[in-house]
């Protein structure tokens, strides 16, 4: 009777610490958002002066890749390489986040520009409605606008191979 | 009477985004709701929230449509479902358990004590019992209700002493230098934290020194001379002032 409680509180913390050691989901792999539309927006093309960079461009033509970067972020520089995989295989759309569009243009003409067309939200007031929280973000959208994969943080080998490739070619069959 | 009612209007609708805000989860800095932070998510989120306020949404709505681009994470209390039903239930079952063992060791500790004072015990037993039964259901909603606000400080408070003191400046500054080392470029949050020593201390050298060399990247020549001029003003060494004047020079012929 006496080590009833002392059991009980061994057994929530057995349950707890095996539960946290048996996740095996990635946390940066956004689930709640697969399957929803994704919201319209207009912005400022950065290469294109006179077009606007619009949602509608997600609404048709097949599979699409978005992926929402900025100049000052320092991950964003270290998936590039893996954009530039990507980008041989589907075409890309970027977002800049809250960056300026001159330095937008000199980071991109240094690393190389993976993009087929890039928006600029200079003061973040389209991230909410995109559902953008922290960069890098990359969404994986078809050609109904609806969104198939989002990832929070930095492409790397695992991901592409685990979640995006796959994904990109089971569409394909 | 209009200026009359659209300040209560908006006064209103300010009431509401802190209503809204208080609940929201900041994703970013994690167990701080947005009203009290201050990072670029948590800014546009309240500016979002602010915009539909205008539009005419009301809270429903506004947070269906967060949660729908966020999860239910980005709530500070999750909604009852099947997923969450444990949270909500074991507080109870707790409290049963705890008020359970009381019960017990209180009959155990009868038996084993003298039983001569048969009445005063049974007063006791009432009294125990109540006790018990009150302490218990403190105990659990203490525990319950700090485990939901852990973390959760008075931050706005403490933000206008961070800005109205003087003395702040050098913790300001350090963030901006411990940032830059982090962001190689000049990220918007350090240029926010180099504006806001600007407003305290006009003539801060190494912030006027910071906005001079931004604004000459991104191109606003003018922007970037006013703040050279006023860092050059304010300074009365010559010599730390010759150093300046030759590397403003070097940075303007590198960027012809």
């Amino acid at each position: 009777m006496k080590y009833i409680p002392f059991l009980v509180l061994l057994l929530i913390s057995i349950l707890i610490t095996s539960a946290m050691l048996l996740k095996k989901d990635d946390n940066n792999i956004q689930n709640y958002i697969i399957g929803t539309k994704i919201s319209e927006f207009e912005l400022p093309s950065l290469y294109e002066k006179d077009d606007k960079f619009h949602s509608k461009i997600f609404h048709s033509n097949g599979w699409k890749v978005l992926n929402v970067f900025a100049s000052w972020c320092q991950q964003c520089k270290s998936e590039h390489k893996y954009l530039k995989k990507l980008s041989k295989i589907i075409p890309l759309y970027g977002i800049a986040y809250n960056d300026n569009p001159i330095k937008t243009k000199r980071f991109l003409d240094k690393m190389g520009n993976v993009y087929s067309s890039v928006g600029i939200d200079e003061h973040g007031n389209n991230a909410v409605l995109i559902g953008i929280s922290g960069i890098p973000e990359t969404y994986l959208i078809d050609g109904q606008g609806i969104i198939r994969f989002k990832y929070l943080g930095a492409l790397d080998d695992k991901v592409l191979d685990d979640y995006i490739i796959p994904i990109i070619e089971e569409k394909k069959d | 009477m209009i200026i009359l009612f659209l300040l209560l209007r908006r006064k209103k609708i300010k009431d509401t985004l802190k209503d809204i805000a208080r609940d929201i989860r900041c994703l970013v800095c994690e167990n701080q709701s947005i009203l009290e932070s201050d990072t670029d998510f948590a800014i546009n989120i309240k500016n979002y929230i602010l915009e539909s306020l205008e539009k005419g949404l009301n809270r429903n709505e506004i947070i269906d449509f967060l949660s729908s681009r966020y999860g239910d994470f980005i709530l500070l209390s999750p909604p009852v479902s099947k997923y969450t039903i444990l949270l909500w239930v074991l507080p109870v079952i707790v409290f049963l358990f705890l008020l359970f063992i009381i019960i017990n060791n209180k009959n155990n500790y009868l038996t084993k004590k003298e039983t001569k004072q048969t009445n005063i015990i049974k007063t006791d037993k009432k009294k125990f019992l109540v006790w018990s039964f009150l302490f218990s259901f403190l105990l659990v909603t203490v525990i319950y209700y700090n485990i939901g606000n852990w973390g959760m400080a008075d931050y706005p408070q403490q933000k206008i002493l961070y800005l109205d003191s003087k003395k702040n400046i050098d913790k300001l500054l350090y963030t901006a230098r411990s940032w830059r080392e982090i962001d190689e470029f000049e990220s918007p949050r350090i240029v926010k934290i180099n504006q806001q020593i600007l407003s305290i201390d006009k003539n801060n050298v190494e912030a006027n020194w910071f906005m001079a060399i931004h604004n000459l990247e991104i191109g606003n020549i003018d922007q970037a001379y006013k703040y050279y001029n006023s860092l050059i003003n304010s300074i009365n060494d010559l010599e730390t002032k010759k150093v300046l004047v030759e590397q403003w020079k070097d940075l303007l012929n590198s960027k012809k």
